[in-house]
């Protein structure tokens, strides 16, 4: 897999539904989602939530394997939750023990929601990302955090980091992969090696990246007062934020949904 | 040593939105010494064809071979003829890292199994042959250097690995007319040396007349022409199909010719040296 494959923080060009909602609209809706996931007790309410995120994919027009590539890099992380919940924790009905690892319907039982919920965590976070631009993310954000004013913390600020760190990962994904062919050219090698070797062998690819970072930075830092940026104080929009019809479409089956969430709280079928 | 390439295709991202074919059936032949430069649009796939001839990039079919061995085998042979070919990256300075000139340009000879001194020995060569002197910098931060300077020290980085193939890409990109200047007198000095095939990607066609044996265009990820200078610039049709300009010596001269009947003899010139001379032969008939 080459680095540039990772699709963290990548914005999927579509026209469709969703991409055409407001964007405060689809924050809100994905940190209602991630709720939801948290409301849900048993494999229905799971089954449930990952039908209509399914739903809405579809209606996305992103191509599934997008939104599957998100969990790539957090795959090790799903893994181990996975079997620290199936074979360290308790249960009545043991199906298998050996000293301290033990198996049971409850853990088994336990482990796959855990691990379900995870990879929906991942699928509704990243179908945000890909469906919606860093700028207009960003700009919804902004608007979304307005109340942190009260405690004398600008969401402009907030926002403006957040969206630049996201635009950065691509690039720094780009320049790691151009660093590291350089370097592979040289005769380094990153793949193989005794662990030490290899934490070595990063020095010659960390230390062009943070110089590569720096210059970056300091390239768009001079780019943006170059356009005047001064913060955003008295800064008005091109594309200015309006909830529109399908922003109260999308809110309303969001209602629904929930409702449908903690129903099934109530009355678990599996 | 001989390279030669076999029907190499390569796309990039592959199933994905993005996906572009880079390269498409491209063959041809390197020889010993030989200086071919790469030319050819932005895009057309100029640095991803470099990136296959050391193995950097792997083609999707086709083989690269080296005096008749595939270097994309897993084998250490494949690999020991990897090594035999240096590739200078676009941007080259970005890759410094050390914290002495010396240090850095011996990464790579130390890559290869060098001993100590050996590294040592190459590196202060590779130095020598790039005109920064080994006891003045050689003990500097690499950081501390001008963009000119960085980069000839990142140039003698692959040099001190003594390839038999030297591959630049765009060693003048971004250069101030003096380190133009710098970089191309180095190329110019390696290229006495009989037993180093050199390929340079550059977007100067005065440069690429200067010095290239062969030239190689290439569009949209296809090889239109591989030949020597007259046969690619004199060739009216493929420099309009490949949407590239022909050096500004050539083109003056045609200029020439077509404002004034008196020089619409000359005969085409590529270099400025080669126009100098037709217009001061033709001058010269005028006033005997
Ligand atoms: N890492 C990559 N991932 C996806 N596409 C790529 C990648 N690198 C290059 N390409 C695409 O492949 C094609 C050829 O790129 P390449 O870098 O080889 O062009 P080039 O001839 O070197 O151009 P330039 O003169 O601008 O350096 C381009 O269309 C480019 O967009
Ligand atoms: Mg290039």
């Amino acid at each position: 897999m080459a680095l540039t494959d990772i699709t963290l923080g990548q914005y999927y060009p579509a026209e469709s539904p969703i991409h055409s909602l407001d964007s405060r609209t689809k924050v809100l809706g994905t940190f209602g989602f991630l709720i939801s996931l948290f409301i849900a007790k048993s494999f229905t309410g799971l089954l449930f939530a990952g039908l209509c995120l399914l739903c809405v994919i579809k209606l996305s027009k992103v191509p599934l394997r997008f939104v599957t590539r998100g969990l790539k890099p957090v795959m090790f992380l799903i893994i181990f939750t996975l079997i620290i919940n199936v074979f360290f924790s308790a249960g009545e009905h043991m199906i298998w023990q050996w000293g301290i690892i033990k198996m049971s319907r409850e853990s088994i039982h336990r482990g796959g929601f855990m691990a379900a919920r995870l990879v929906l965590l991942i699928f509704g976070s990243s179908l945000l990302t890909l469906t919606t631009k860093p700028i207009e993310l960003t700009d919804g954000l902004e608007n979304l955090l307005g109340f942190l004013k009260l405690f004398k913390v600008s969401p402009h600020e907030l926002a403006m980091m957040m969206g630049i760190a996201l635009r950065f990962i691509p690039t720094l994904l780009e320049e790691t992969d151009k660093i590291m062919k350089a370097q592979t050219a040289r005769g380094a090698n990153f793949e193989t090696g005794k662990l030490m070797d290899r934490a070595k062998s990063l020095v010659p690819l960390l230390v062009p990246l943070f110089v590569s970072a720096f210059r970056i930075a300091a390239d768009l830092a001079m780019a943006m007062e170059a356009r005047c940026y001064r913060g955003g104080e008295g800064r008005t929009r091109l594309h200015a934020l309006k909830y529109g019809r399908k922003d109260l479409t999308a809110g309303l089956l969001f209602a629904l949904y929930l409702a449908a969430m903690i129903v099934m709280r109530r009355f678990p079928l599996i | 040593m001989r390279l030669s390439i076999e029907n190499l295709y390569h796309t990039y991202g592959k199933g994905l939105a993005f996906e572009t074919a880079a390269l498409k059936d491209v063959s041809f032949t390197i020889e010993e010494g030989e200086f071919v430069s790469f030319i050819g649009s932005t895009g057309c796939g100029k640095s991803t064809l470099a990136q296959h001839l050391n193995g950097l990039l792997k083609p999707d079919s086709g083989r690269v071979l080296v005096d008749g061995k595939d270097i994309n085998e897993k084998t250490p042979e494949a690999m020991a003829l990897r090594h035999r070919i240096g590739l200078v990256f676009q941007y080259p300075e970005y890759q410094l890292f050390e914290e002495t000139v010396l240090k850095d340009v011996m990464f790579g000879p130390k890559n290869l199994g060098c001993s100590e001194e050996d590294a040592l020995r190459r590196s202060r060569g590779a130095l020598s042959l790039v005109s920064i002197d080994p006891d003045i910098f050689g003990q500097r931060s690499p950081f501390e250097l001008s963009g000119g300077q960085k980069r000839r020290v990142a140039i003698a980085g692959v040099l001190a690995m003594e390839p038999e193939l030297l591959i630049l890409d765009e060693p003048t990109a971004g250069l101030d007319p003096q380190g133009h200047d710098e970089i191309l007198d180095m190329v110019l000095a390696l290229r006495k040396n009989p037993k180093l095939s050199i390929v340079m990607i550059s977007h100067n066609m005065a440069d690429v007349v200067e010095l290239s044996d062969k030239i190689l265009l290439l569009s949209h990820g296809e090889l239109l022409k591989l030949g020597t200078p007259q046969e690619v610039f004199g060739d009216a049709e493929l420099m309009a199909r490949s949407g590239i300009l022909p050096p500004p010596a050539a083109s003056f001269v045609r200029r020439l010719a077509e404002k004034n009947s008196f020089f619409s003899s000359l005969s085409p010139a590529l270099t400025t040296e080669a126009a100098a001379e037709e217009i001061a032969k033709a001058l010269q008939g005028k006033f005997e």
